[in-house]
């Protein structure tokens, strides 16, 4: 995530002020404001397209989202952490580590990304087909659908919520999970 | 020889005292009436008034705070009730009524950040962009007629004067001259911190602790720790949202 790339996302109002940027020790308050945190950190992924964060990472770097300099505010690394682990909490982003340096952010939940993959592959004709999740992230028949170069770890969690609902099943070519392979059944 | 006091005389005096009471009870009542009979007359041609200015009353914001001042003189209270005379005529039982329930609204969504306290004038401008375009046109002195029928319901809703600007609290906790003392330091900045407090209003360190925790927990205030020494925001102060 580069700071150049930030400029274009629309920075709600709170995002300028002072007391946003350290953790509250009221808690109703501390509640809404992370309840703010939340929606700016997912609006801003989801507009720019970002799955994983480093959180030591994007501290050091000075990451816009967690660093005003305007104001000269930051964010600890002590709060990022309450923060993302608030939005686990709510199911909108998983851990992918026991440290808990990186997440995975899931500004759609995988069910979310399932019915659309599944409204895209009935639309296209495509049930009763197999599909490699490369041609899923990359191939010519996703390029306009907001799942194209969809994260990894996210297509999988996703593909694995429409095998729950019988609706595709995944399987590897080769034995190993360098060669994914999904077929889609019309229900 | 001196006249002494009889039995007589006292009954005299009784008697008179008796007729002269009466009397003024009379003159009491004839101008009870007469006022009375004034008052009638002023109703209806009040009333009068009022049909012929309804458009004004309804539209014009200023016209109708001032017929409303006129009616309260009197004893008339065109927004008490929603139906009768007043209500028909003018709509303006449900006008307030309407009026009422949109300020509850706005401020009960914005309670969780503001800690309860908005400004009048962020809070007229979010019931006018609630009311849309087509609506009658509202004014400050429409929301305070509007809060001071909520009072009924208890004494959730007060208007705080910080200044030069008004502050209408939604949440039921006592307020006293120390926190607004406070809010009034604030005001210009929207901020303050202990040395500030202390420097302004001249108090000990106790009381100012004491008085900035009480914000904190109400949820009115919210602290900064970025900065040399603790900063107590106050998000009703800014006058824009905290929200969008």
């Amino acid at each position: 995530m580069t700071n150049k790339e930030a400029t274009a996302f629309q920075f709600p109002v709170y995002y300028n002020k002072e007391p946003f940027f350290t953790v509250q020790p009221v808690l109703d308050t501390r509640k809404k404001q992370f309840q703010m945190w939340r929606d700016l950190i997912l609006q801003y992924c989801s507009s720019l397209k970002i799955y994983e964060l480093d959180l030591l990472e994007s501290i050091k770097s000075n990451s816009i989202l967690f660093f005003n300099q305007k104001i000269n505010r930051r964010l600890s690394i002590e709060s990022l952490k309450l923060i993302i682990q608030d939005i686990v909490d709510n199911g909108y982003a998983e851990w992918l580590d026991k440290d808990k340096s990186r997440v995975l952010i899931l500004w759609r939940k995988p069910e979310e990304w399932a019915s659309l993959l599944y409204k895209w592959v009935s639309d296209c004709g495509l049930a009763n087909s197999i599909l490699t999740v490369w041609e899923i992230q990359n191939g010519d028949d996703s390029k306009s659908q907001e799942f194209y170069q969809l994260n990894t770890a996210v297509l999988m969690k996703s593909l694995k919520a429409l095998e729950k609902q019988n609706k595709a099943q995944i399987f590897s070519s080769n034995g190993d999970d360098s060669n994914l392979g999904v077929k889609f059944f019309s229900v | 020889m001196r006249r002494g006091v009889g039995i007589q005389a006292v009954q005299k005096h009784t008697l008179q005292q008796k007729q002269l009471q009466t009397i003024g009870e009379q003159i009491n009542q004839d101008s009870v009436n007469k006022i009375k009979d004034q008052l009638v007359v002023f109703k209806e041609n009040l009333e009068q008034f009022a049909i012929k200015h309804k458009k004004d009353i309804q539209k014009n914001p200023e016209f109708r705070k001032h017929f409303n001042d006129m009616c309260l003189m009197i004893g008339v209270d065109p927004l008490a009730s929603g139906k009768g005379f007043w209500s028909q005529v003018l709509g303006v039982g449900d006008f307030y009524y309407e009026l009422g329930v949109q300020i509850i609204e706005v401020c009960l969504k914005y309670r969780s950040s503001n800690g309860g306290l908005i400004e009048m004038n962020l809070l007229l401008e979010y019931i006018r962009k609630m009311r849309g375009k087509n609506s009658i046109e509202i004014s400050c002195d429409d929301i305070e007629s509007a809060i001071g029928k909520l009072k009924v319901l208890g004494n959730g809703f007060n208007i705080l004067k910080i200044d030069s600007k008004k502050i209408v609290q939604s949440v039921p906790c006592e307020l006293n001259k120390d926190h607004t003392d406070v809010l009034v330091v604030a005001q210009q900045k929207g901020f303050t911190t202990v040395s500030i407090i202390q420097s302004e209003l001249k108090w000990n360190l106790e009381r100012t602790n004491s008085v900035l925790n009480f914000l904190l927990q109400e949820g009115i205030a919210w602290i900064d720790d970025q900065s040399t020494e603790v900063m107590y925001w106050f998000p009703s102060l800014w006058g824009n949202s905290f929200e969008n």
